[in-house]
């Protein structure tokens, strides 16, 4: 009882501290001008038992700014998404090979920092298993990582950092679900590609549940029912608390069931005005799952009191085709030139008919 | 009669329009289901076996291909990069060399739905339209301000000048679009997109263009292969091409049962009787016009040189006999 109290209190206590939620990114800082770029402020410093990242926050123009200065035109193939001065996403690079991810910090899928100063390497995992690590880098004052994706399929990218907190294991898990995908290759397998990656050294993992006939260019649209499953060390977990975040910031948390899944409806939260309505407009929405584990654990040979783990994984939706397209003003537009088309054929047809006239010669005449 | 000769003979007396109809069932389920079968011929066919119809085609209309790549921003095209787009003319080439416009009288899924309207029409009784010479020469240049369009459209928008929305701007106003995908139902391409003001004109555009090809296909034959971008390339490259349309005209009566016949109402078919090589623009090589002559010799289908099917009086009488309708 006295150590559950105890348990409470730290993690409360931790809780205020270390409220920030770091995720990997696919999304590049916005471009905005050079004059707006701030400089890097200390974020927090821990008590770190293995890897003891001095987080910083940049303001995400700073990355960008010089390549904006530069006039670089960034091509929707070529490797890197393209995004506005307002930070939103004009164009991805789902069909590329040649992915960049970014460490953010914050629950606001929209706004959420991009960070610099964060150590560490990502894992990437294949379906066919592990591939090289990738260490973070600083790249115009901020965290990334540049990742090549051999083949078409899906790829997990998973950044993690253990912390001792007073004999309390706090581990984060930062996971991107990245994909090399296509909309035209027939020689693939999609059901095969398109199997979602468990990794069973993650100490909490959220796996998106694929759909039934997902491809290597299905995309996640409002309205969809998405279902996500938690893992712990490739077992599914109960009792795990999920997060949804959703583009504008909308929120809504489930615990994970005995099988370990929670399920989401995509809410819309995309409302301009038709002028400015972009059907492939690309909103994020980010997933968190927290799991206190009360009891002792054992990681890398060190036992704790007890565990608290943090997982997040970041993806992306766009704009339903039923908040745009219309079947009614379609086939009432098909049906009206059919019609009035075979209506007008028919008289002209009718115009241009001679009645029949007998004429008849009169020899005698 | 040698075996070759019998062979020969047996072709020849062919009850064609049977033949064709098959061969036409036989492209349309290898075109249209083909990835059904894992078929897949690639992004360069010479005929519109449609992009959209994407899980069950068992290859791509060329037109697709091109225009996505000429959309490509001017610096990547007209860098190595454009080397891709060069392959992917020389693909084409090489698959059109093989049936040159036979493409269209054979193997095109669009054609063939044409067709089927045309036996409707048939069965149903109502006669069909023909165009006026003068109708016929203005009309016949559509096509070619469709290709042009075709090509320059997306270059444009490679170079900035045009809404990306305008994207495949042939693809949104082809009939293939709408009426191929719902072969494997899916009915997407039916609707207005209601996106953008580009988006919305397009895809008006485009369901009024299907609702024309169902009314013209109705009552004239082949209608939409007379507008046709892809019949307008095909005759740019057809020079090299194997299978050759021939006229001997010094054995031509001049009856006039080869343009009766014709479904593009090539009229030159008939009237020339000096030129050998009398595939025109407008031609699908359906090569209905050589089942329909009946002078010996007359004209003929070559390939590589070799005569495959040739006009024979044995040959029309046969087809005669068995109730030649195409000229209803």
């Amino acid at each position: 009882m006295k150590r559950t109290a105890l348990f409470v209190v730290g993690w409360a206590l931790f809780q205020g501290v270390y409220a920030d939620t770091l995720w990997l990114s696919e999304t590049p800082p916005p471009k905005r001008s050079a004059e707006n770029v701030q400089l890097a402020q200390p974020l927090m410093e821990h008590d770190h038992a293995q890897h003891q990242p001095m987080l910083q926050t940049v303001s995400s123009v700073q990355a960008t700014s010089a390549t904006a200065a530069a006039g670089v035109k960034k091509h929707k193939h070529g490797g890197g998404a393209e995004v506005d001065a307002d930070g939103e996403v004009v164009a991805d690079n789902t069909h590329s090979g040649k992915k960049q991810v970014w460490m953010r910090g914050g629950d606001d899928p929209r706004g959420a920092k991009h960070l610099s100063g964060v150590q560490g390497t990502l894992t990437l995992l294949s379906q066919e298993g592990a591939l090289p690590s990738v260490a973070l880098a600083e790249d115009k004052g901020l965290s990334t990582a540049k990742l090549d994706l051999p083949d078409l399929g899906f790829y997990n990218a998973y950044w993690m950092q253990n912390m001792d907190h007073g004999g309390m294991l706090h581990v984060q898990v930062a996971k991107a679900e990245l994909l090399h995908g296509t909309c035209c290759s027939k020689g693939v397998d999609d059901e095969e590609v398109a199997k979602p990656i468990i990794n069973v050294k993650a100490p909490l993992e959220l796996v998106r549940e694929h759909y039934p006939d997902e491809g290597l260019f299905t995309r996640i649209v409002s309205g969809d029912k998405v279902n996500f499953t938690v893992f712990s060390f490739g077992l599914p977990v109960a009792g795990a608390k999920v997060t949804m975040i959703s583009h504008k910031g909308w929120q809504n948390t489930q615990t994970s069931d005995a099988d370990g899944r929670v399920s989401f409806i995509m809410i819309r939260d995309y409302y301009p005005s038709w002028l400015e309505f972009k059907k492939r407009f690309k909103q994020s929405y980010l997933m968190t799952a927290d799991l206190q584990v009360p009891s002792q654990v054992t990681l890398d040979g060190v036992t704790y009191k007890s565990a608290y783990y943090n997982s997040t994984l970041a993806g992306s939706y766009y704009p339903s085709p039923h908040d745009y397209r219309s079947y009614a003003w379609g086939l009432g537009i098909g049906l009206f030139v059919i019609v009035f088309g075979g209506l007008a054929v028919y008289l002209y047809r009718r115009r241009r008919l001679k009645p029949y006239q007998e004429a008849r010669i009169d020899d005698k005449a | 009669m040698t075996k070759l000769e019998s062979i020969r003979t047996a072709v020849n007396n062919v009850q064609f329009n049977r033949f064709r109809f098959w061969l036409q069932m036989f492209f349309f389920v290898l075109l249209v289901y083909g990835g059904f079968f894992a078929i897949e011929l690639g992004k360069h066919l010479p005929t519109f076996a449609c992009g959209y119809n994407k899980e069950l085609r068992g290859g791509m209309c060329y037109l697709m291909t091109l225009q996505h790549q000429l959309e490509w921003p001017w610096q990547k095209l007209f860098s190595v990069a454009g080397l891709t787009v060069l392959t992917s003319v020389g693909i084409f080439f090489l698959w059109f060399i093989a049936l040159n416009k036979g493409w269209c009288g054979f193997v095109c899924p669009v054609g063939t739905i044409q067709d089927w309207i045309t036996s409707l029409r048939r069965w149903t009784g109502i006669r069909y339209s023909r165009y006026s010479w003068g109708q016929f020469q203005w009309l016949m240049q559509i096509k070619y301000v469709l290709l042009a369009l075709m090509l320059l459209i997306p270059l444009g928008i490679g170079g900035g000048w045009f809404n990306n929305d305008l994207k495949s701007p042939f693809c949104m106003i082809c009939p293939g679009r709408t009426i191929i995908p719902m072969f494997g139902a899916d009915f997407s391409q039916l609707s207005i997109d209601f996106s953008s003001k580009v988006n919305m004109t397009m895809t008006v555009l485009g369901l009024s263009v299907t609702g024309l090809f169902f009314i013209g296909a109705f009552v004239k034959k082949r209608f939409f292969c007379f507008y046709c971008p892809m019949g307008a390339l095909h005759y740019l490259f057809s020079k090299p091409a194997l299978l050759r349309l021939k006229k001997e005209g010094s054995k031509c009566t001049r009856c006039g049962d080869c343009f009766r016949v014709c479904d593009q109402e090539i009229k030159i078919i008939a009237d020339d009787v000096t030129r050998k090589e009398i595939m025109t623009d407008d031609c699908i090589m359906c090569l209905k016009c050589v089942a329909a002559c009946p002078e010996p010799g007359a004209l003929k289908a070559t390939f590589a040189g070799i005569p495959i099917f040739e006009s024979t009086e044995e040959g029309f009488i046969k087809r005669m006999k068995k109730g030649h309708t195409d000229v209803k």
